[in-house]
This record gives structure tokens, sequence and C-alpha cells, in this order.
């Protein structure tokens, strides 16, 4: 929302909009807005199976850039990311996202679904942190700290040239 | 060419009678409630000894059903009617992910909502098709043909 009054040609999708091949209708959206609506600069964000949506989506963009139009991933985010084969993918979503020129990554460690370490992302456990430190897979996208870093990160990112 | 070509035509007989055979799903109350209880117990685990534990009860629960196909069915059930709530959805994800059950056994329990009349039940076999297929890049049919052969 707050995106949206900012002016961001936002879109929020279900992950199993993007398939493991990063095709689906996320990845129709964002070409059109690069071929019909003028934007060069994408950031795409997703939690859970919507981390591994997020990094087939990136991959599948960046493939197919030459067809597609100019443009750039200025940002990406997991949170808590879990690949997304299928819907009962449970590993860990650890690619760093094709081509992304920011990758911010808070997961937590703990239980048997949760992100973890990504190469070359800015990372953060954020349960060595005094406000995260009880966040689970399941909460750790409803925490307010978490969707304002989120938001904030995407902002400054989207603002670089 | 014909008698290789009417052999193919004997084995999807065979198989489209047999192994790919559409059943209606019916809930076991009784394992329908077991199964709900380590999907939460599953998702819940936070600690080491916590994951453990309810790895060990699910691995006590799955020694008491030998019919592992029948397991699967309940499971996929479970997926469609009992998985309503946010922590049981993410539950069922481990359980069906931690379960021992083999491929033909997937398989087959998928069938039983392939042709399903709603599309969530079509979802749901689909992706358990495609749990089946994308490990070793084996089209569906090959394994259905490689079920009807292991069970002659």
């Amino acid at each position: 929302m707050h995106l949206h009054e900012q002016g961001y040609d936002a879109h929020y999708y279900d992950e199993d909009v993007v398939g493991n091949n990063g095709a689906g209708a996320a990845y129709d959206e964002v070409v059109s807005a690069i071929q019909d609506r003028g934007v060069t600069h994408v950031a795409i964000y997703g939690h859970s199976h919507g981390g591994g949506s997020t990094h087939d989506l990136a991959e599948r963009l960046n493939a197919n850039r030459a067809g597609i139009g100019t443009f750039t991933i200025n940002v990406t985010v997991y949170v808590d990311a879990i690949q997304n084969d299928s819907d009962f993918d449970n590993d860990s979503e650890l690619r760093f996202p094709p081509s992304s020129g920011h990758h911010m990554n808070y997961y937590q460690p703990n239980g048997l679904l949760h992100g973890g370490i990504v190469p070359g992302a800015d990372n953060l456990d954020v349960t060595t942190t005094q406000w995260g430190q009880n966040l689970d897979h399941k909460t750790i996208d409803n925490n307010g700290t978490v969707i304002n870093a989120v938001r904030d990160r995407i902002i400054q990112q989207m603002s670089q040239p | 060419m014909k008698p290789i070509i009417f052999s193919v035509l004997i084995i999807f007989s065979a198989a489209s009678m047999g192994i790919c055979q559409t059943v209606e799903i019916e809930p076991d109350p009784t394992v329908q409630k077991k199964i709900d209880e380590m999907a939460l117990r599953l998702i819940h685990a936070s600690t080491q000894v916590e994951v453990e534990e309810s790895l060990e009860v699910l691995r006590q629960f799955e020694q008491t059903q030998n019919d592992k196909t029948a397991l699967m069915r309940q499971v996929l059930y479970y997926l469609r009617h009992g998985a309503n709530t946010e922590d049981r959805g993410y539950g069922a994800m481990v359980l069906f992910n931690k379960l021992d059950v083999d491929k033909p056994a997937r398989v087959r329990a998928a069938l039983s909502y392939l042709d399903a009349q709603d599309a969530d039940s079509r979802k749901i076999a689909s992706e358990v098709m495609g749990t089946v297929d994308s490990p070793e890049g084996k089209a569906l049919i090959t394994v259905c043909i490689e079920n009807f052969f292991a069970l002659r």
C-alpha cells in the first residue's frame, strides 16, 4: 500500500503464480510494465515459497532480458526463503537472485522450515536481534520491523541510478 | 511394427485400468486427527530437540501404517480439507516432505485427485506428480509403466 502511495507500479501475487521456471502472470506483468509502461527498474521480494519464487522470477527475467527490453533488477528481498520447485519443497532458498543489484536476506534458522545465508547478500539472522529473537518461519513476515525494513530498503535501492 | 504397437497399446490399456485408476478418497477420522496433530507438532518444533522428537513421532506413526498409498491418500485429503490455517498448511507441507513414502505410492495416491471436480484437488495432484517427475527428469507416464511392470 505504501509503495502504491509513493507512485510505484507495485503488484502482489500468490507464489504459485510463478512457476518453477519463473513463467506465469507475475513474469508477464513485469514484461508488460517494461514494454508498455516504460518501467526500467524492478524490485522483487517474497516470504517462504515467495522467496523461492523471487529467485525463479529474477532468473527468468535475466535469461530473457534480450527479448524483453532495457531494465535493471535494482533490489531483491528474501524473508526466510524456501525454494519453490513444488508446493512441498522444504529446501532453504540460498541462491542469489541472478542479476540482482542488491539482495537483502532476512531469515531465522530454527525449526523444519527456515531460510539461511545467501552468498553475496546483505544477510541478517533476525534471531540475533532483540526485536527478532522469538520470530519463527510463520511469524517473521508479519513482524513490523521486518516489514518496514523491507519497504525502506526497496525504496532506497529503487532510488539508485 | 504392428506387434510392437499392439504391445504398447496393451500396456497403456492396462495402466489406465489398473495403476492409473481414480478412486474417491474417504477420510479416516482417526488418521486425519493424527495427521493434524503431527502437522502442528512439526511446524511448531523450534529447538533441535523438539524437531527430533516430532520426527520420531512421525516415524512411529508411519510404522503403524502398512498401506503407504492409503496413508498418502489421507495426507492428500488433509491437504485439501484439513490444512485450513497457516500453521496447518506449513505443517502439512513439512509432513508430506518427511514421510517415507515411495514414488509409486505417491503416484497412486495422486491419481485419486487427478480428475477431481474442484481445481484445488487437481492442483494438489499435479504438485504431487511434480515431486515424482522432477528429481530424475522422468515423464509421469514412464513412472506409470514402470509401476505396471513392477506389479505384474
